[in-house]
Protein backbone atom coordinates (compact mmCIF):
# COMPACT_ATOMS: atom_id res chain seq x y z
CA UNK A 1 0.00 0.00 0.00
CA UNK A 2 1.13 3.39 -0.92
CA UNK A 3 1.55 5.66 2.47
CA UNK A 4 0.09 8.92 2.85
CA UNK A 5 3.21 10.79 2.68
CA UNK A 6 3.77 9.00 -0.51
CA UNK A 7 0.92 10.17 -1.86
CA UNK A 8 0.92 13.69 -1.12
CA UNK A 9 4.48 14.08 -2.52
CA UNK A 10 3.01 12.09 -5.70
CA UNK A 11 -0.14 14.80 -5.89
CA UNK A 12 2.15 17.58 -5.30
CA UNK A 13 4.58 17.10 -7.98
CA UNK A 14 1.94 16.04 -10.14
CA UNK A 15 0.06 19.25 -9.48
CA UNK A 16 3.22 21.33 -10.10
CA UNK A 17 4.12 19.90 -13.70
CA UNK A 18 0.08 20.76 -14.15
CA UNK A 19 0.88 24.01 -13.40
CA UNK A 20 4.05 24.62 -15.66
CA UNK A 21 1.78 22.33 -18.16
CA UNK A 22 -0.76 25.58 -17.96
CA UNK A 23 1.83 28.21 -18.45
CA UNK A 24 2.50 26.41 -21.76
CA UNK A 25 -0.78 26.51 -22.59
CA UNK A 26 -0.72 30.36 -21.67
CA UNK A 27 2.11 31.35 -23.94
CA UNK A 28 0.70 29.50 -26.92
CA UNK A 29 -2.67 31.12 -26.04
CA UNK A 30 -1.29 34.27 -26.05
CA UNK A 31 0.69 33.91 -29.05
CA UNK A 32 -2.40 32.33 -31.21
CA UNK A 33 -4.63 35.28 -29.63
CA UNK A 34 -2.10 37.75 -31.39
CA UNK A 35 -2.04 36.32 -34.66
CA UNK A 36 -5.84 36.39 -34.35
CA UNK A 37 -5.97 39.49 -33.50
CA UNK A 38 -3.06 40.47 -36.55
CA UNK A 39 -5.93 38.68 -39.03
CA UNK A 40 -9.02 40.52 -37.96
CA UNK A 41 -7.01 43.71 -38.31
CA UNK A 42 -6.44 42.91 -41.54
CA UNK A 43 -9.65 40.77 -42.85
CA UNK A 44 -9.93 44.18 -45.33
CA UNK A 45 -7.16 43.53 -47.05
CA UNK A 46 -6.77 39.71 -46.92
CA UNK A 47 -3.72 38.47 -48.10
CA UNK A 48 -2.96 35.00 -49.87
CA UNK A 49 -4.34 31.73 -47.81
CA UNK A 50 -5.96 34.41 -44.84
CA UNK A 51 -8.80 31.73 -44.39
CA UNK A 52 -6.29 29.05 -43.56
CA UNK A 53 -4.43 31.21 -41.26
CA UNK A 54 -7.72 31.90 -39.97
CA UNK A 55 -8.59 28.03 -39.96
CA UNK A 56 -5.64 26.96 -38.17
CA UNK A 57 -6.01 29.72 -35.37
CA UNK A 58 -9.37 28.30 -34.52
CA UNK A 59 -7.87 25.12 -34.43
CA UNK A 60 -5.17 26.40 -32.24
CA UNK A 61 -7.79 27.69 -30.12
CA UNK A 62 -9.56 24.73 -29.66
CA UNK A 63 -6.98 22.32 -28.85
CA UNK A 64 -5.39 24.71 -26.24
CA UNK A 65 -9.08 25.00 -24.66
CA UNK A 66 -8.77 21.01 -24.63
CA UNK A 67 -5.87 20.82 -23.12
CA UNK A 68 -6.35 23.27 -20.09
CA UNK A 69 -9.85 21.01 -19.63
CA UNK A 70 -7.18 18.13 -19.56
CA UNK A 71 -4.67 19.77 -17.48
CA UNK A 72 -7.31 21.37 -14.58
CA UNK A 73 -8.93 18.16 -14.24
CA UNK A 74 -5.50 16.72 -13.54
CA UNK A 75 -5.14 19.21 -11.49
CA UNK A 76 -7.80 18.98 -9.26
CA UNK A 77 -7.32 14.98 -9.06
CA UNK A 78 -3.49 16.02 -7.96
CA UNK A 79 -5.23 18.31 -4.99
CA UNK A 80 -7.29 15.96 -4.03
CA UNK A 81 -4.74 14.31 -1.91
CA UNK A 82 -3.44 17.85 -0.08
CA UNK A 83 -5.85 16.51 3.13
CA UNK A 84 -6.92 13.95 3.99
CA UNK A 85 -10.61 14.51 4.72
CA UNK A 86 -12.32 17.70 3.60
CA UNK A 87 -15.81 19.09 2.96
CA UNK A 88 -16.80 18.33 -0.32
CA UNK A 89 -19.58 18.18 -3.43
CA UNK A 90 -20.67 15.09 -4.44
CA UNK A 91 -21.63 16.64 -7.50
CA UNK A 92 -18.01 18.13 -7.68
CA UNK A 93 -17.11 14.74 -6.90
CA UNK A 94 -19.02 12.99 -10.05
CA UNK A 95 -18.30 15.62 -12.64
CA UNK A 96 -14.20 15.16 -11.84
CA UNK A 97 -14.32 11.47 -12.02
CA UNK A 98 -16.43 11.10 -14.84
CA UNK A 99 -14.27 14.07 -16.77
CA UNK A 100 -11.00 12.13 -15.34
CA UNK A 101 -12.33 8.68 -16.54
CA UNK A 102 -14.03 9.30 -19.85
CA UNK A 103 -11.36 8.82 -21.97
CA UNK A 104 -10.36 5.73 -20.87
CA UNK A 105 -13.85 4.55 -21.26
CA UNK A 106 -14.10 5.65 -24.40
CA UNK A 107 -11.53 3.79 -25.61
CA UNK A 108 -13.11 0.33 -24.86
CA UNK A 109 -16.26 1.84 -26.48
CA UNK A 110 -17.89 2.40 -23.73
CA UNK A 111 -19.66 6.05 -23.12
CA UNK A 112 -19.49 7.29 -19.53
CA UNK A 113 -22.03 10.14 -18.86
CA UNK A 114 -22.75 11.68 -15.30
CA UNK A 115 -25.52 14.00 -14.31
CA UNK A 116 -25.33 16.46 -11.21
CA UNK A 117 -28.50 18.16 -9.24
CA UNK A 118 -29.12 21.45 -8.54
CA UNK A 119 -28.38 21.77 -5.45
CA UNK A 120 -24.92 21.29 -3.38
CA UNK A 121 -24.62 17.84 -1.63
CA UNK A 122 -21.73 18.32 1.28
CA UNK A 123 -19.97 15.78 2.00
CA UNK A 124 -17.19 15.21 4.47
CA UNK A 125 -14.73 12.46 2.69
CA UNK A 126 -11.73 11.71 1.45
CA UNK A 127 -12.20 12.82 -1.52
CA UNK A 128 -9.26 11.11 -3.24
CA UNK A 129 -10.34 7.79 -2.14
CA UNK A 130 -14.12 8.30 -3.00
CA UNK A 131 -12.44 8.93 -6.53
CA UNK A 132 -10.58 5.99 -6.62
CA UNK A 133 -13.79 3.76 -5.08
CA UNK A 134 -16.12 5.12 -8.27
CA UNK A 135 -13.14 4.35 -10.75
CA UNK A 136 -12.39 0.95 -9.81
CA UNK A 137 -16.25 0.28 -9.51
CA UNK A 138 -16.70 1.99 -13.28
CA UNK A 139 -13.31 -0.09 -14.39
CA UNK A 140 -15.56 -3.65 -12.96
CA UNK A 141 -18.53 -2.16 -15.18
CA UNK A 142 -16.44 -1.77 -18.03
CA UNK A 143 -15.13 -5.26 -18.35
CA UNK A 144 -18.06 -7.07 -17.33
CA UNK A 145 -19.47 -5.12 -20.42
CA UNK A 146 -17.03 -6.36 -22.67
CA UNK A 147 -18.25 -4.56 -25.63
CA UNK A 148 -19.82 -1.61 -26.37
CA UNK A 149 -22.21 0.42 -24.07
CA UNK A 150 -23.18 3.30 -21.88
CA UNK A 151 -22.62 4.19 -18.38
CA UNK A 152 -25.14 6.82 -16.83
CA UNK A 153 -24.64 8.28 -13.57
CA UNK A 154 -26.80 10.36 -11.63
CA UNK A 155 -26.39 12.01 -8.06
CA UNK A 156 -29.43 11.36 -6.30
CA UNK A 157 -30.34 14.15 -3.51
CA UNK A 158 -31.81 11.70 -1.31
CA UNK A 159 -32.64 13.67 2.63
CA UNK A 160 -30.15 11.19 4.93
CA UNK A 161 -28.53 9.10 2.44
CA UNK A 162 -27.29 11.27 -0.60
CA UNK A 163 -25.76 9.21 -3.08
CA UNK A 164 -25.56 7.79 -6.72
CA UNK A 165 -27.47 5.73 -9.64
CA UNK A 166 -25.68 4.33 -12.33
CA UNK A 167 -27.58 2.86 -15.38
CA UNK A 168 -26.19 0.59 -17.83
CA UNK A 169 -27.34 0.93 -21.55
CA UNK A 170 -26.24 -0.03 -25.29
CA UNK A 171 -25.57 -3.40 -26.82
CA UNK A 172 -23.58 -4.98 -23.82
CA UNK A 173 -25.56 -3.58 -20.80
CA UNK A 174 -27.10 -6.85 -19.97
CA UNK A 175 -23.59 -8.52 -18.72
CA UNK A 176 -23.47 -6.11 -15.77
CA UNK A 177 -24.24 -8.15 -13.23
CA UNK A 178 -23.67 -8.40 -9.63
CA UNK A 179 -22.10 -12.10 -10.42
CA UNK A 180 -20.63 -10.55 -13.49
CA UNK A 181 -18.80 -7.76 -11.47
CA UNK A 182 -17.38 -10.43 -8.64
CA UNK A 183 -14.82 -11.65 -10.98
CA UNK A 184 -12.55 -8.62 -11.04
CA UNK A 185 -9.65 -7.56 -8.94
CA UNK A 186 -10.95 -3.82 -9.01
CA UNK A 187 -14.39 -4.68 -7.94
CA UNK A 188 -13.51 -6.27 -4.76
CA UNK A 189 -11.28 -2.94 -4.39
CA UNK A 190 -14.24 -1.45 -4.67
CA UNK A 191 -16.03 -3.01 -1.82
CA UNK A 192 -12.73 -2.53 0.76
CA UNK A 193 -12.94 1.28 -0.34
CA UNK A 194 -16.41 1.50 0.16
CA UNK A 195 -16.17 -0.24 3.56
CA UNK A 196 -13.97 2.17 4.52
CA UNK A 197 -15.66 5.45 3.67
CA UNK A 198 -18.87 3.75 4.54
CA UNK A 199 -20.81 3.74 1.25
CA UNK A 200 -23.46 1.58 1.13
CA UNK A 201 -24.19 -0.33 -2.55
CA UNK A 202 -27.08 -2.25 -3.71
CA UNK A 203 -28.27 -3.18 -6.92
CA UNK A 204 -31.79 -2.26 -7.40
CA UNK A 205 -34.06 -5.59 -9.06
CA UNK A 206 -37.06 -2.43 -10.29
CA UNK A 207 -34.73 -1.07 -13.10
CA UNK A 208 -31.45 -2.96 -12.61
CA UNK A 209 -29.65 0.04 -11.39
CA UNK A 210 -26.69 0.10 -9.06
CA UNK A 211 -27.29 2.55 -6.02
CA UNK A 212 -24.84 4.03 -3.85
CA UNK A 213 -25.50 5.84 -0.53
CA UNK A 214 -22.98 8.28 1.04
CA UNK A 215 -23.47 8.58 4.68
CA UNK A 216 -21.21 11.61 5.00
CA UNK A 217 -19.29 11.32 8.53
CA UNK A 218 -16.50 9.42 6.62
CA UNK B 1 -5.75 55.57 -24.09
CA UNK B 2 -7.10 52.96 -21.41
CA UNK B 3 -5.16 52.40 -18.18
CA UNK B 4 -1.81 52.09 -17.63
CA UNK B 5 -1.18 48.97 -17.11
CA UNK B 6 1.78 46.28 -15.59
CA UNK B 7 2.21 42.59 -16.46
CA UNK B 8 4.08 41.32 -13.63
CA UNK B 9 5.24 38.02 -15.36
CA UNK B 10 8.86 35.69 -15.25
CA UNK B 11 7.35 34.17 -18.04
CA UNK B 12 8.61 36.89 -20.76
CA UNK B 13 7.47 35.63 -23.94
CA UNK B 14 3.78 35.48 -21.73
CA UNK B 15 4.24 38.74 -20.97
CA UNK B 16 5.39 40.23 -23.95
CA UNK B 17 2.82 38.89 -25.91
CA UNK B 18 0.05 39.49 -23.53
CA UNK B 19 1.32 43.22 -23.81
CA UNK B 20 1.20 43.67 -27.24
CA UNK B 21 -2.61 42.01 -26.99
CA UNK B 22 -3.34 45.52 -24.79
CA UNK B 23 -1.90 47.62 -26.13
CA UNK B 24 -3.74 46.70 -29.79
CA UNK B 25 -6.46 47.76 -27.65
CA UNK B 26 -5.72 50.85 -26.35
CA UNK B 27 -4.24 50.01 -23.44
CA UNK B 28 -1.01 51.56 -22.16
CA UNK B 29 1.01 48.41 -21.49
CA UNK B 30 4.38 47.37 -19.94
CA UNK B 31 5.86 44.21 -18.58
CA UNK B 32 8.40 43.29 -15.40
CA UNK B 33 9.82 40.44 -15.25
CA UNK B 34 9.93 40.22 -11.38
CA UNK B 35 8.10 41.37 -8.32
CA UNK B 36 11.36 43.38 -7.44
CA UNK B 37 11.32 45.19 -10.67
CA UNK B 38 7.72 45.73 -10.64
CA UNK B 39 7.87 47.58 -6.84
CA UNK B 40 10.64 49.34 -8.50
CA UNK B 41 8.73 50.58 -11.80
CA UNK B 42 5.96 51.38 -9.45
CA UNK B 43 8.15 54.24 -7.63
CA UNK B 44 9.07 55.53 -10.61
CA UNK B 45 5.49 56.16 -12.37
CA UNK B 46 2.07 55.01 -11.10
CA UNK B 47 0.70 52.05 -13.38
CA UNK B 48 -3.31 51.89 -12.12
CA UNK B 49 -3.67 48.25 -12.60
CA UNK B 50 -0.69 45.52 -12.16
CA UNK B 51 -1.65 42.14 -13.56
CA UNK B 52 0.20 39.92 -11.34
CA UNK B 53 1.55 36.31 -11.62
CA UNK B 54 1.65 34.18 -7.92
CA UNK B 55 4.85 32.19 -8.66
CA UNK B 56 7.66 33.52 -9.48
CA UNK B 57 11.85 33.41 -8.88
CA UNK B 58 12.77 35.85 -6.00
CA UNK B 59 9.54 37.55 -4.64
CA UNK B 60 6.78 35.86 -5.72
CA UNK B 61 3.08 37.46 -6.14
CA UNK B 62 1.88 37.23 -3.31
CA UNK B 63 4.18 39.15 -1.35
CA UNK B 64 3.76 42.16 -4.28
CA UNK B 65 0.52 42.21 -3.59
CA UNK B 66 0.66 42.50 0.43
CA UNK B 67 3.44 45.69 -0.40
CA UNK B 68 1.28 47.18 -3.11
CA UNK B 69 -1.40 47.13 -0.52
CA UNK B 70 0.27 48.27 2.64
CA UNK B 71 1.58 51.69 0.06
CA UNK B 72 0.34 54.58 -0.68
CA UNK B 73 0.07 53.63 -4.78
CA UNK B 74 -3.44 53.14 -5.59
CA UNK B 75 -3.69 49.87 -7.84
CA UNK B 76 -5.53 47.61 -8.23
CA UNK B 77 -4.12 44.11 -8.58
CA UNK B 78 -5.78 41.56 -10.78
CA UNK B 79 -4.36 37.83 -10.14
CA UNK B 80 -3.40 35.85 -13.26
CA UNK B 81 -1.32 32.72 -12.72
CA UNK B 82 -1.44 29.29 -14.07
CA UNK B 83 -1.06 27.99 -10.39
CA UNK B 84 -3.41 28.58 -7.62
CA UNK B 85 -6.63 26.27 -6.31
CA UNK B 86 -9.80 28.04 -5.09
CA UNK B 87 -8.67 28.78 -1.72
CA UNK B 88 -5.84 30.15 -3.08
CA UNK B 89 -7.99 32.47 -4.56
CA UNK B 90 -10.14 33.06 -1.58
CA UNK B 91 -6.40 33.65 -0.18
CA UNK B 92 -5.37 36.41 -2.54
CA UNK B 93 -9.13 38.45 -2.36
CA UNK B 94 -8.56 38.59 1.52
CA UNK B 95 -5.12 40.14 0.56
CA UNK B 96 -7.10 42.86 -1.78
CA UNK B 97 -6.52 41.17 -4.92
CA UNK B 98 -9.29 42.76 -7.49
CA UNK B 99 -9.90 39.64 -9.40
CA UNK B 100 -8.26 36.43 -9.73
CA UNK B 101 -7.69 34.76 -12.88
CA UNK B 102 -6.38 31.44 -14.06
CA UNK B 103 -3.79 30.97 -16.92
CA UNK B 104 -4.54 30.07 -19.70
CA UNK B 105 -7.08 32.83 -19.30
CA UNK B 106 -9.67 34.43 -22.18
CA UNK B 107 -8.79 37.89 -23.68
CA UNK B 108 -12.50 38.72 -23.01
CA UNK B 109 -12.63 37.98 -19.44
CA UNK B 110 -9.12 39.64 -18.88
CA UNK B 111 -10.50 42.71 -20.57
CA UNK B 112 -14.04 42.54 -18.73
CA UNK B 113 -12.03 42.51 -15.26
CA UNK B 114 -9.38 45.48 -16.64
CA UNK B 115 -13.01 47.37 -17.07
CA UNK B 116 -14.59 47.05 -14.22
CA UNK B 117 -10.70 48.06 -12.19
CA UNK B 118 -10.76 51.09 -14.40
CA UNK B 119 -14.23 51.79 -13.55
CA UNK B 120 -13.42 51.28 -9.56
CA UNK B 121 -10.59 53.29 -10.15
CA UNK B 122 -12.82 56.54 -11.65
CA UNK B 123 -15.25 56.40 -8.95
CA UNK B 124 -12.77 56.88 -6.52
CA UNK B 125 -11.02 59.83 -8.01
Amino acid sequence: MVKANELAFFGKIAAGVTHELNNVLAVINETNGLMADLLAVLDKAPFPHWEKFQRSVKKIDEQVQRGVEITSGFNRFAHSVDYPLVDIDLNTILTRTVSLFRRFAALLNVELQGVVCDLPIMLFTSAFRVQMALTRAIEAFIKSMGGSGSILIKVKNDPGAPGLDFYFGGESCEKVSRGAVEEFAEWHEFEELAAVLDIRHAWRTSDGAFALSFSGRN
Amino acid sequence: MGAEILIVDDEVEFAETFAERLRLRGFAARTARSGEQALQMLEEGEPKIMVLDLKMPGMDGEEVLRRVKQSRCVVEVIILSGHGSEMDESYVRDLGAFACLRKPADIGDILEALRKAEKLLTQRQ
